[in-house]
């Protein structure tokens, strides 16, 4: 297990570097001049040109990107075009907030998909499973937000159970921070619940299937111990690798919650970077975004690892 | 017409394969369909409410008939996300058919860029792509298309692997077809069921992201009705007129529903493995 995490730790880095130099040649893709863009067509080109050597974009491409991948160990992901500050403290501050909501979402999808994907998998082509599928494909279809809009007009304006927007940190005072989170999360967590329902029970299905769960019914175990003791872990084995693979879904899920619900989380720090074409902020994110989806990835990967040893003979 | 036919077995497909006829019919012929101009202004009506004898639907901040814009607002929705599909389908089918086919350096070098643009999650692509365009239809056609290609590319190249040694290939080869020959008669077609498949779980993603975002003021600009930017000002008037916000949405839920409910059902009729 130890040769197999640091194969997979020493072949992260490459994959590190690839990312920053396909993010990196993003900016210098706009046609023309990144400044010009940010500053618009109306704009001098004494002040262009100044604004260049501020950022130091006048330099050799190669130049510039060495300068710009050399903070990056130390945390220096640069400042922002419009405030001149430095991004990653602006970036750090919001993580507490993301995380939090990304957390609770996922805990109420796990807790309304799991068990109903499973029993709809051990039930195949019963009502419930067929209930499943529709209800599930319908969830699935649904655009995020517009649950959300309908749960904070319903619940947070008309019934005003909840508070509908804002965020009060927990360090502030727990219950009110509680009392903000429920909208959000239950949003997001009904959002992506579907969708690791269906997962479940195809992950389900294809154990049921296999040859040791027909060996564990020839043996005369009872339903209950095959399910438990062979189907269900393997089941969750494969959905944990589904699952690694779309975490992508709930993160941009996040980033529509929290400008739904103004949570002052980094999904709308980036939605606001877009909106004023800030290009080093959108970079940067965009940077952290993907750094973070391919570490879950590489955790979901170890851990797949572990608890299946045929992986690592690969 | 043999594949009608066999449509007819799946009846819930056939059944999502005509509401997505008739929401392509309700796009092409908007203008015969809406009782009003999408764009007409009359404050002497706003926030009229739902079931409004003029105005089923009711109409929004600026008086304008709000089942009329949900009409109109079909047209980009599908605009887009028939087009960011087709512009994924055709870079991402091309560069997996190239990198199946030919293999070695090629194939590893661009399933390694794919990977990492795959890592991307597809609505950060896009924010990056129309942060870079500037938000209009056009930026958003591109940014999911970029974002959706690096899928395409895997499936086209899983499924070239699969076939490129395959014994009538080999024949062909033997016969002397040239590797373009080989790609156009027996390639090709042979994957174009298992691309199918994943254009009709796209059109459904393409137009959840759309509004998605629409919503985030990043899509198709005002006053073009768009559903994901009706979404954004049904927010804002929730109180005034809940219909705004509730009816875009239930239009979208239903066409993306529609849509994965026929490629479900597709999915099912070309390759009846997978059926479960």
């Amino acid at each position: 297990m130890l040769r197999y995490t640091l194969y997979r730790l020493l072949l992260f880095v490459p994959l590190l570097w690839g990312l920053s130099v396909v993010v990196f040649v993003y900016i210098h893709l706009i046609p023309g001049d990144p400044v010009q863009a940010m500053v618009g067509s109306s704009a001098s080109q004494e002040f262009v040109a100044q604004l260049r050597e501020e950022f130091g974009l006048n330099r050799p491409l190669l130049v510039q990107y060495v300068d710009w991948i050399s903070g990056l160990p130390a945390g220096d992901l640069g400042i922002t075009f419009r405030s001149r500050q430095p991004i990653a403290p602006l970036l750090l501050a919001r993580i507490p907030a993301t995380l939090e909501l990304a957390l609770a979402g996922l805990l109420i999808a796990l807790l309304v998909g799991l068990p109903s994907g499973i029993l709809a998998g051990l039930f195949k082509n019963s009502p419930f499973d067929h209930l499943f599928s529709i209800v599930s494909l319908a969830g699935y279809s649904m655009p995020l937000f517009w649950l959300g809009t309908l749960l904070m007009v319903w619940l947070g304006v008309n019934w005003k159970v909840l508070p509908s927007q804002g965020y009060v940190p927990f360090t502030q005072d727990p219950l009110k921070n509680l009392q903000y989170l429920v909208l959000p999360a239950f949003s997001l967590g009904l959002g992506l619940g579907p969708y690791i329902g269906r997962m479940a029970r195809a992950a389900v299905i294809e154990a049921l299937q296999e040859q040791y769960v027909n060996y564990a019914h020839a043996k005369g175990l009872r339903m209950r111990t095959v399910v438990n003791r062979y189907v269900l872990r393997n089941a969750m084995i494969s959905l944990l690798v589904v699952f690694g693979l779309n975490i992508g879904f709930l993160l941009s899920g996040q980033i529509v919650i929290e400008e739904l619900f103004n949570w002052p989380g980094a999904g709308r720090l980036i939605v606001r970077a877009v909106l004023e074409r800030d290009y080093f902020m959108i970079q940067a994110s965009v940077l952290i975004y993907a750094s973070i989806f391919l570490a879950i990835n590489l955790l979901v990967e170890l851990l797949h690892a572990y608890l299946d040893p045929r992986v690592q003979l690969k | 017409m043999d594949f009608l036919k066999r449509l007819r077995r799946y009846p819930v497909a056939l059944a999502a394969g005509l509401c997505i006829l008739a929401v392509v019919l309700t796009a092409l012929f908007a203008p015969v369909l809406a009782p009003y101009d999408p764009d007409e202004m009359d404050t002497a009506t706003r926030f009229a409410p739902l079931g409004t004898p003029s105005h089923w639907l009711g109409t929004d901040e600026f008086g304008r008939d709000i089942l009329s814009r949900i009409i109109y607002g079909s047209r980009v929705s599908l605009l887009v996300a028939f087009a960011a599909v087709a512009v994924a389908l055709a870079v991402g089918g091309v560069l997996g058919v190239l990198a199946g086919f030919s293999g070695g350096m090629v194939d590893v070098l661009l399933m390694r860029l794919m990977d990492l643009l795959f890592a991307i999650p597809a609505l950060m692509v896009a924010l990056g792509v129309v942060g870079l365009l500037g938000p209009s239809a056009f930026s958003v056609v591109v940014a999911l298309g970029v974002a959706y290609t690096p899928l395409f590319a895997r499936i086209a190249r899983s499924a070239v692997v699969g076939v490129r040694s395959a014994a009538y290939i080999e024949a062909a080869r033997a016969m002397g077809a040239s590797p373009a020959r080989l790609i156009r008669c027996e390639v090709l077609p042979n994957i174009l069921p298992i691309l199918l498949v994943q254009v009709t779980a796209s059109l459904a993603w393409g137009i959840l992201d759309e509004a998605s975002l629409g919503f985030l003021g990043l899509g198709v600009q005002p006053p073009t009705s768009s559903w994901g930017a009706m979404l954004t000002t049904g927010r804002q008037y929730m109180y005034q007129a809940p219909s705004i916000a509730l009816f875009a949405g239930a239009a979208v839920l239903v066409v993306v529903f529609a849509f994965n409910l026929f490629g479900d059902g597709l999915r099912d009729l070309l390759d009846p493995r997978s059926s479960r």
